[in-house]
């Protein structure tokens, strides 16, 4: 049987902690407890190694080639290897939570800034949008016009 | 405990040699239901004894409305992986384990409103 699913649960899997102390980290599953809960650790991303329910974490796509309950040496050695930051950083997630905490950062000034940046591109975007739906439409009535004529064309006159 | 069943001798807090190692816990108990007294056998995955322990009550309650006044433990010992009886233990004796999650609910962001606009995905492949 074809799985639709490309995200498991399992030994090496790195997950985004989206709840309690250590939110927004990212750590890797070494054990399974049971179908609720893993063992995680993240060395270099001050996780400590604990037990966390599945609830709070989601799944990532990426997987190291770590063994079942990996002590912390050749996690970090793995980590090391694959470049872990690097490739978290590129997650939509990682991504996400940046520009959040980027935006929570700004002063009034920023967000200000930001409101007119904002309003700027949208009027620039429903322009485009305007004319490309001006286009299509004239376009359209242009067509509309030569099939009439055409097809008045062909019918012969009758008296 | 009830206070009419028994007294309190001595109080020690159990503390785990490997606190993040995950151990498979068998534990021994006679419990009273409400027809009789029952000895029976239990296996929990956890990391700690306290932790098995914890399991152990709330499934006892759940499964056999067996509240702690009547559960007696007789005894809980960490167990080898080819030792275990329980398909519930052993399923997860797998180096190799991989399943997926199935249904997600989102717990933070956008969904945190009452009223949403947007349905949240709950399949996440």
């Amino acid at each position: 049987m074809i799985s639709k699913f490309s995200l498991f649960v399992q030994i090496g899997r790195v997950v985004m902690i989206n709840q309690g102390q250590f939110i927004n980290k990212t750590a890797v599953i070494l054990d399974v407890l049971d179908q609720n809960r893993v063992l995680v650790h993240g060395p270099t991303t001050g996780v400590d190694r604990h037990v966390i329910n599945l609830k709070w974490v989601s799944l990532t796509k990426i997987v190291l080639p770590v063994q079942r309950g990996a002590r912390s040496a050749s996690l970090n050695a793995a980590i090391k290897k694959v470049e872990l930051e690097k490739k978290v950083a590129e997650l939509p997630a990682s991504k996400l939570i940046a520009a959040r905490a980027a935006k929570s950062a700004l002063c009034d000034f920023g967000r200000f800034k930001l409101r007119v940046q904002k309003s700027k591109l949208n009027k620039k975007v429903t322009g485009l949008v305007r004319q490309k739906v001006n286009e299509a439409n004239r376009a359209a009535h242009k067509k509309a016009v030569a099939q009439k004529a055409k097809h008045t064309k062909k019918v012969p006159k009758t008296k | 405990m009830k206070r009419a069943t028994g007294e309190i001798l001595n109080v020690t807090e159990l503390f785990e040699h490997k606190p993040t190692k995950v151990k498979n816990f068998g534990v021994f108990l006679r419990y009273n239901s409400r027809s009789g007294t029952h000895n029976i056998y239990k296996e929990y995955r956890d990391v700690t004894r306290v932790g098995a322990i914890a399991q152990m009550y709330d499934e006892m309650a759940s499964r056999h409305s067996a509240r702690e006044k009547s559960i007696h433990i007789i005894d809980i010992k960490e167990i080898p992986a080819k030792l275990c009886r329980r398909a519930n233990t052993t399923q997860f004796h797998d180096s190799q384990i991989k399943f997926p999650l199935t249904h997600r609910i989102p717990r933070n962001g956008l969904y945190k409103s009452v009223f949403s606009a947007k349905r949240p995905h709950t399949f996440m492949c």
